[in-house]
């Protein structure tokens, strides 16, 4: 089945290789045995190098598809490409490799965080549990946190005892220490205060110039996709109803609900 | 005229340590102020100082807040109480938080009513409907009879927003109403706000870290900083030709959706 939507404004000659393709993805939660369509025939790509925005209203099953995508949810059916390998059927050792490819920076950073852990704990795991000695993994992490724009020192906080921006660094610090090629933003600034924001939305952008990186940016708010996206998704009820460049579809929406996004921008 | 609300050169402390610093702020009856700043900034604490809401070890250390020309603190515990809700109204970012779980909403409502005045069940809910149906909500029905966990967020501000309104108080502060809202849903709660005002001129203080919000609703605008107010002026002022460098750049670290 085609796609519902067509991809719009791709200039030629641009990186046309898909970091990840979703395909038919299909999802039902079922709540007092009252069906609820959480994704509902969802096809979207993400480019190399390229920043997609997914958005839409809570409840409309946007972090349902990062959920999937990431391997903590199974859906009913449909297909998730990472580089044009199927990766749904993935098991152990390859399902392994999968977390690393793929990482996600969350909404609450503190609430990511074991709260009885340094910070730079939180940034190693990933690369002890790959097998990286104790010595390597703590130089890797000090190159993360500067990355990241922290000081070497935070490695030994905890995170309680940091602010919401510096902890949203730390997750990012820990979302690049594996490589991966895709990084999933779930509203990853939208409970931090705007100067902090912009500076957290300045980071990814100079991370993904720099590193090349993959997004795929959940959340709910158009200016800011308007500011890092080159393409967005709308969703809607657990559908897309609408994809293409932002400033094409704030400026020309097509569906009723895109239009009612744009109008109840502050 | 008599100010709404005055609150002259005020400190407010927790547990001896400062948090506001000489904060003066003026409103005029029917009046929107919005009151702009980062976490930490003090900007809820000066509301719950002029509620009387600051809970243990939060005092006023120095400066007067004046309500309608009376000074809030000096009143007594009780009138404070009989003052909360039907002079001095509040909605709050979680409004589910601050209701009873396992009560519906129409008990709720009808028990912060007769703690002010005397009025039947009945009364109470005709006024409520009335209230929902200005705000264009047509199922107020459904609403009085749901517990607060059987609503969207959106729902439960609404009711945060019935519950103050009732009282019909003259002052209304409003602590982050907006921020757990979608975006669709936070515009349709900021019109019900303005209509509020339209209905029965209330002078709304509402804090927000939102600066869209602050500039759609408000007529004045106030900027805080580390317990500080920065800089204070009409809503287009602030907005447009920002005097102090931390609004400038608070107003341009807030991203703005391009239209054109």
């Amino acid at each position: 089945m085609a796609p519902r939507c067509a991809f719009v404004g791709i200039k030629k000659g641009e990186a046309m290789e898909k970091v990840l393709e979703v395909k038919n993805l299909t999802k039902t939660f079922y709540k007092n045995k009252i069906p609820l369509k959480a994704a509902d025939d969802v096809s979207f790509d993400v480019r190399a190098g390229e920043c997609l925005g997914l958005v839409g209203e809570s409840g409309c099953g946007k972090s349902a598809i990062a959920r999937i995508i990431t391997h903590l949810i199974p859906p009913d059916g449909g297909s998730v490409l990472l580089n044009g390998r199927e990766t749904l059927d993935l098991r152990g050792k390859e399902e392994r490799k999968l977390y690393r490819d793929i990482q996600m920076v969350f909404q609450t950073p503190q609430d990511s965080f074991d709260p009885r852990r340094r910070l730079g704990d939180g940034i190693m795991e990933s690369l002890r549990n790959q097998g990286v000695s104790k010595k390597q993994a703590r130089a890797r992490m000090r190159e993360l946190l500067a990355m990241a724009e922290l000081d070497a020192e935070f490695a030994d906080r905890y995170p309680h005892e940091v602010s919401g921006g510096q902890c949203q660094r730390a997750a990012i610090a820990r979302a690049l220490a594996p490589g991966p090629k895709l990084i999933i933003c779930d509203e990853a600034t939208s409970a931090l205060d705007v100067t902090v924001q912009a500076q957290i939305v300045e980071l990814l952008e100079k991370l993904q110039k720099e590193q090349g990186l993959s997004l795929l940016l959940i959340c709910h708010d158009l200016a800011l996709v308007q500011k890092m996206c080159s393409r967005v998704a709308v969703m809607y009820q657990g559908r897309i109803v609408e994809q293409g460049v932002p400033d094409e579809v704030i400026r020309h929406p097509k569906e009723a609900y895109t239009q009612m996004l744009v109008d109840a921008a502050l | 005229m008599t100010l709404l609300l005055d609150m002259r050169r005020i400190e407010v402390s927790y547990n001896g340590r400062p948090a506001v610093q000489d904060v003066s702020l003026q409103m005029n009856p029917g009046e929107i102020l919005g009151i702009v700043g980062e976490s930490g900034s003090g900007k809820s604490t000066v509301i719950k100082a002029a509620m009387g809401l600051l809970g243990k070890g939060g005092a006023v250390t120095k400066g007067d807040i004046y309500y309608k020309g009376k000074n809030v603190l000096d009143a007594s515990a009780e009138k404070m109480q009989k003052m909360r809700g039907s002079a001095m109204g509040m909605i709050f970012q979680n409004t589910e938080a601050s209701l009873c779980p396992i009560r519906t909403v129409e008990d709720q409502l009808y028990e912060s009513v007769i703690q002010h005045e005397k009025a039947s069940r009945r009364e109470v809910r005709a006024r409520a409907l009335d209230l929902f149906q200005k705000m264009r909500l047509t199922d107020g029905d459904r609403i009085l009879k749901s517990y607060p966990f059987e609503l969207s967020g959106g729902m439960n501000q609404r009711v945060g927003i019935l519950m103050a309104m009732i009282l019909r108080p003259a002052l209304l502060f409003a602590d982050e109403p907006t921020s757990a809202l979608d975006v669709t849903v936070q515009a349709q709660v900021v019109k019900e706000m303005l209509k509020m005002r339209e209905i029965y001129g209330t002078g709304i203080a509402i804090v927000t870290h939102n600066i869209g919000v602050a500039e759609r609703m408000a007529d004045r605008i106030a900027v805080m900083r580390q317990g500080k107010v920065v800089e204070c002026g009409k809503k287009e002022e602030v907005i447009r030709h920002p005097r102090e460098d931390y609004t400038k750049r608070l107003i341009g670290a807030a991203l703005r959706l391009r239209r054109d």
